[in-house]
């Protein structure tokens, strides 16, 4: 049963923590911890939540490795480059000057990522990739809906401000400069 | 028809939601009823769905196999038929290291300790003897390796986690692997 549970969501589940700390061994630990954690807790977790519940976890060890790591990589360097390299290529049925182009926009994408907020971050992942509800984001990071709203609306404004350089603002900004 | 910027900036932080059916039917009629009246709002609701199209090419990465394997390993041992609530054995990276951290340590205890040992034939025994060069390359790789990693090990951990590594682990995986290796060589050469 357990082993079901962990081959159904590990891949989750270490996914967002790769996309959030951008460090394979840190998102390997933090995938363990999470599942450790789920063993631990089977009891009291409603398997109807499970998914949601093994993000929200994955999501405040990332938050405290995060924390750790602060100095470390400060003074190691940053090695949040690998991260393009530790996601598999993409698959076929493509013609190979899509693929390329749409691997060079993950890149850009992935970068762009990397210089958001931290839980305007973990906003993006959990809605956009994860595909958890708004009210689920809001609830795993203890925040009302109206402020993921916002905090999603903030992220899809600066990626594509680095994803379309020559349209940064919104519409509303855009008239309100005139 | 003038624009309300108010209605404009409330109605673009409803646009993830609506895109992904995730409002609730007040909020969609109001979203759709304003969408009809302004072509700005439709042009964000367009970069929304493009986003939304690009974050999806991001694949789901496959977790390594030894992840889920250390897990099973943590779980089985700590199921002991009963509610399996004892303590379940973690190995995070820090941990992983210390087999190596000591290893390194046990080769510059005996780059400095072998010198001054005799053969059993009463000749001295030196650490060339023990070691080729490429060895001792190694060796000397891995040290700068673990010093890296030490630092992390540092950093990251709590300071009573490491006291507890450094203190007492440290110091016996390293007796231990010293005497391992000393008894492999004088064995071997006896």
């Amino acid at each position: 049963m357990f082993k079901e549970i962990l081959r159904l969501h590990r891949d989750r589940v270490f996914s967002y923590a790769l996309y959030y700390l951008r460090d394979r061994d840190d998102a390997e630990d933090v995938t363990q911890d999470a599942f450790l954690r789920l063993w631990q807790k089977r009891r009291e977790v409603d398997p109807q939540r499970t998914e949601a519940w093994l993000v929200r976890v994955a999501h405040n060890l990332c938050i405290d490795r995060t924390r750790r790591l602060k100095t470390v990589r400060k003074r190691l360097g940053n090695p949040d480059q690998r991260i393009v390299a530790d996601i598999p290529a993409t698959g076929g049925g493509s013609a190979p000057d899509h693929r390329l182009q749409r691997d060079q926009t993950r890149a850009v994408l992935l970068e762009a990522m990397a210089g958001l907020k931290e839980e305007t971050r973990s906003a993006l992942i959990m809605h956009y990739f994860q595909g958890l509800k708004l009210d689920e984001v809001a609830d795993i990071l203890g925040k009302k809906t109206s402020t993921v709203k916002v905090q999603l609306h903030r992220a899809r404004r600066a990626l594509r401000r680095v994803l379309d350089p020559g349209d940064d603002m919104t519409p509303a900004m855009k008239r309100e400069t005139v | 028809m003038r624009r309300d910027e108010s209605v404009c900036r409330r109605i673009e932080t409803q646009l993830a939601g609506y895109a992904a059916g995730d409002l609730d039917p007040r909020e969609i009629v109001e979203v759709e009823r304003h969408l009809v009246t302004c072509p700005d709002c439709r042009g964000e609701l367009a970069s929304e769905i493009a986003l939304r199209e690009t974050l999806a090419t991001l694949p789901l990465v496959p977790c390594p196999a030894r992840v889920s394997e250390n897990i099973m390993a943590a779980v089985e041992a700590s199921d002991d038929g009963r509610d399996g609530d004892r303590r379940l054995v973690v190995f995070p990276a820090w941990r992983r290291a210390i087999g190596g951290l000591a290893a390194a340590a046990a080769v510059i205890a005996l780059l400095v300790a072998a010198p001054w040992r005799d053969r059993p034939d009463g000749t001295e025994f030196a650490a060339a003897d023990a070691l080729t060069e490429q060895e001792i390359m190694n060796a000397r790789r891995d040290i700068r390796q673990t010093l890296v990693l030490a630092i992390r090990i540092i950093e990251e951990s709590e300071r009573k986690t490491v006291s507890e590594v450094f203190g007492r682990r440290l110091p016996g995986a390293i007796d231990k692997s010293v005497k391992a290796i000393t008894t492999s060589l004088e064995g071997g050469q006896g």
